[in-house]
């Protein structure tokens, strides 16, 4: 909590998102409102299907049409809900970034880890030397403990664990205020997921980025996070500090959750 | 790098060459068995053509010299032993001389015509492929919007016209009622190449036009199966510039079109006779047409056997060049 300040810079108020096909509506988020700090960890917890990944999708503004998005979502002192595809361009991956979940391929099958790189370092950072290039992707990887002879390889050559924490450099490279986290270690063991957060953790100190951790998994909320929101069926039905959360759980839901986890323990 | 050693063992290499060996000895022996399973008689379909020509030849006599000369009197397995040494064992393989030309050999017949073919094939393939690749990636990016609602039908009206149709249409627009291009290609082998490739245009026109559609529609379905996947959402969220995104989806668009490049290759070289035969194109349909309606036997053997050797050859092509292009694939 230390590095956290009061400053918010992400304020979400009354974020609905509403999926549509054929003609059927239905609400995936029902009115959400919270708000991220300058160097916070906000957990989200929920079932599958709550609705935490189509908040994400909501900020990065990638909700594909029919579907549609309503509330305020505030970066910068603008609402980015809505906003232009030029405007919001600007944003993306330059000031707000997003790790995908490690058993999805976001990265593009058929071009190498540098040119995954490349494309982000061109467009976003008007990085096209070569070689200023180069020492860019060397740093992150090194930040986050990958081998420099990864950048030659295919992602399908790399382990989960690997693809993962390039995807986590691929985050950290434009120096982002926010970062979105989708289940970033769904895939992998538990070891390996402990490592993988970790590196995640020790980036966002460096950096000072402010992230929204999305998970299932109560533990590395705990292990990760400041604050945590509980959401089931689209709404929140809790949120505060994780300790006062664990110690103290409101919501039946909740109530489940943190039983589950001490059951567990015990 | 995965290199390329990392790409192909030569486990894989020589174990696809002998399956392509197989497939060649296969080819070679089925036109020997399409040849004697046709309806006639080989000897008496020319002995009667050379006595149409020369009446006072005796029937009989020039019945027995010809099936001396060819073989014909030869028991079947004779004949086929004789038939392999000849095409397998000779280089260029020996079908022996045309009916119609009698001092030609039937495989330089064969090969004078097929680069014409391979020209029309591959210049309007290239140009077909390139225009299918834009239009299937831009209409799969508005899939049901107006564009591709009406691109769809559209398409799939084009499909559907007859090619023969369509240059009939074409040469009596272009040639009998504007005059820009030829009707009839006036050239044949040895000409320039200006010549040869404003002869070619129209063929090239109509074969680009009757493809377009097919090739399309492949490209657009693979790019819209393409634009559901985790990769380009996340490609969405990282805001790329427009033509970025584009070269991404396109690069990964030219998969499919590979395969489908190659394969399509060896089913034009069968099928764009009837182009050949209308434009009088000097290529190895209109070769081998004439050559059936003929009887000419060696030209209709080397013509299937140039046919095979083809179609072998791209699918062996499309196998191999694959793994450039997609980094999954490997051959080990």
């Amino acid at each position: 909590m230390d590095s956290v300040s009061n400053e918010v810079v992400l304020d979400v108020r009354n974020l609905s998102v509403i999926y549509s096909s054929y003609g059927v509506e239905k609400k995936a988020v029902d009115s959400i409102s919270f708000k991220l700090r300058k160097g916070e960890i906000l957990g989200i917890v929920g079932e599958s299907g709550a609705g935490k990944s189509t908040i994400a999708k909501a900020i990065m503004g990638i909700i594909d049409p029919p579907s549609y998005a309503t509330g305020e979502v505030i970066f910068n002192g603008k609402n980015i809900i809505g906003m232009s595809e030029y405007k919001l361009n600007k944003i993306r991956w330059n000031k707000i970034t997003m790790i995908f979940q490690a058993s999805m391929n976001s990265l593009n099958p058929v071009e190498s880890v540098k040119s995954n790189f490349m494309s982000v370092l061109k467009d976003k950072l008007d990085i096209s030397e070569k070689g200023e290039a180069e020492m860019k992707i060397d740093e992150v990887l090194r930040y986050v403990s990958l081998p420099l002879y990864v950048k030659d390889n295919f992602p399908h050559e790399l382990s989960g664990g690997m693809r993962q924490r390039i995807l986590i450099a691929l985050a950290m490279i434009t120096g982002p205020e926010v970062v979105i986290a989708d289940e970033p270690t769904t895939a992998l063991d538990i070891i390996t997921e402990f490592y993988v957060l970790s590196i995640l953790k020790k980036n966002l100190k460096r950096s000072g980025s402010s992230m929204i951790y999305i998970t299932h998994d109560l533990p590395s909320v705990i292990f990760l996070a400041d604050e945590m929101l509980v959401m089931k069926n689209g709404l929140i039905v809790e949120k505060g500090p994780i300790k006062n959360i664990i110690n103290n759980p409101q919501n039946e839901y909740t109530k489940k959750l943190v039983s589950t986890l001490n059951e567990v323990i015990e | 790098m995965a290199g390329l050693k990392q790409r192909y063992s030569r486990k894989y290499i020589v174990k696809r060459l002998i399956g392509t060996l197989i497939v060649y000895f296969s080819a070679v022996i089925l036109i020997f068995a399409i040849e004697h399973l046709m309806p006639g008689n080989i000897a008496y379909d020319f002995v009667s053509r050379l006595i149409a020509e020369n009446p006072h030849i005796s029937y009989q006599q020039a019945l027995q010299e010809i099936e001396a000369e060819y073989g014909l009197n030869l028991p079947i397995y004779d004949q086929f032993l004789i038939y392999i040494r000849n095409v397998l064992f000779t280089f260029p393989p020996n079908f022996g001389t045309s009916f119609e030309y009698l001092n030609d050999p039937a495989i330089n017949i064969v090969l004078r015509a097929l680069p014409f073919t391979l020209l029309l094939i591959v210049i309007s393939q290239l140009i077909a492929w390139g225009v299918s690749i834009f239009i299937g990636v831009e209409l799969a990016i508005r899939k049901n919007k107006k564009t591709d609602k009406a691109s769809v039908p559209l398409l799939y009206f084009v499909y559907s016209i007859p090619i023969f149709w369509l240059a009939l249409i074409m040469i009596l627009v272009f040639s009998l009622y504007l005059h820009i291009f030829p009707a009839i290609v006036p050239f044949s082998y040895g000409s320039s190449i200006p010549t040869i490739l404003y002869g070619m245009t129209l063929p090239i026109i109509v074969v680009v036009i009757s493809t377009i559609p097919n090739h399309t529609l492949i490209i657009r379905s693979a790019t819209i199966d393409f634009l559901k996947s985790d990769f380009v959402t996340a490609l969405k969220a990282e805001g790329l510039k427009e033509s970025t995104f584009r070269m991404k989806l396109i690069r990964n668009a030219l998969l499919p079109s590979i395969t489908q490049f190659f394969m399509q290759f060896g089913y034009l070289i069968g099928g764009i006779f009837i182009i050949e035969s209308l434009f009088s194109l000097p290529g190895m349909g209109t070769v081998i047409i004439t050559a059936a309606l003929e009887y000419d036997y060696p030209v209709i053997e080397a013509g299937l056997f140039v046919t095979s050797v083809v179609m072998i050859l791209s699918n062996l092509a499309a196998d191999l060049l694959y793994p450039l292009l997609d980094p999954r694939v490997s051959y080990i």
